[in-house]
């Protein structure tokens, strides 16, 4: 086989690194909407609907930024592409180099009714594919 | 992929006068037979602001403009368009606060322009599908 050629296998893999993770979080995880605010004084929010899988750090891992009280959020690409998630920018020359998929630290995940915030984002990217969406949130 | 229930056509601040700038698409929608469209503007000081969304059946077609929605101070509009069937008709850049029924392309774009320099100015589409 030629090193250079992988014969859809990269494109493959990334769907079934998606599928799994779409799977997990919808037999384990729970309804979430990621949320994003523009404006200033008057502001909108765009929502997105989604599973995600939350869960509370280890003691051990209480380190850095990592704060008691913090919670891991692990998101799947599928519910943002299905909404379009943060929805349109508008269209500039060059393009914006970074994926506007990937939530940012001013974002909030609402969890159970309580807004918490973005402290990190650690995109997971498989073949130049977005697969998975790992958040730091606190509040 | 299966519908979405709400998308964002737009959510933009606006500040000083921009004329024409258009918005990545929403791509996918196919199978829509209704589109419920709310806008809102807020903002103060500016004369006019509009957005006019468009469709297209695909990535290769033309864009058509599908509704308008003009705003000289804060406020909400929206509108609803539908499938229902219309006579063959030529396609024309639509008048203030108006739509074209039946045309739903599986891609959608707004287009915004505005006069005057605005305080606080944000512009929302949202649109409800199904």
């Amino acid at each position: 086989m030629d090193f250079w050629s992988d014969d859809g296998q990269g494109a493959r893999q990334v769907s079934r690194f998606i599928a799994a993770l779409d799977r997990s979080v919808d037999r384990y995880g729970q309804d979430v909407i990621l949320r994003r605010t523009v404006g200033t004084a008057n502001r909108v929010s765009i929502d997105c609907p989604c599973r995600a899988s939350v869960r509370n750090y280890d003691p051990t891992q209480l380190a850095g930024t990592i704060q008691q009280g913090d919670s891991q959020v692990v998101l799947s690409p599928t519910d943002i592409d299905r909404v379009q998630w943060p929805g349109p920018e508008p269209i500039q020359s060059p393009p914006r180099a970074t994926d506007p998929r990937i939530p940012r630290v001013t974002d909030v995940v609402v969890i159970g009714g309580r807004s918490r915030s973005v402290v990190a984002s650690v995109p997971f990217v498989v073949n130049g594919e977005l697969v998975r969406v790992e958040l730091q949130v606190r509040g | 992929m299966s519908l979405p229930s709400v998308v964002t056509l737009i959510a933009e601040t606006v500040t000083t006068a921009v004329t024409g700038q258009q918005f990545t698409a929403i791509t996918g929608l196919t199978g829509v037979s209704v589109m419920t469209l709310e806008a809102t503007f807020a903002g103060t000081g500016g004369s006019t602001a509009y957005v006019v969304i468009r469709s297209r059946l695909s990535s290769a077609d033309t864009w058509r403009e599908v509704a308008r929605f003009d705003f000289s101070a804060a406020g909400a509009k929206w509108a609803s368009l539908t499938s229902a069937s219309a006579a063959v008709a030529a396609f024309s850049a639509l008048s203030a606060d108006s739509v074209l029924n039946g045309f739903f392309g599986s891609e959608y774009q707004a287009v915004l322009t505005s006069t005057g320099t605005w305080t606080s100015g944000l512009m929302t589409v949202k649109a409800h599908v199904r």
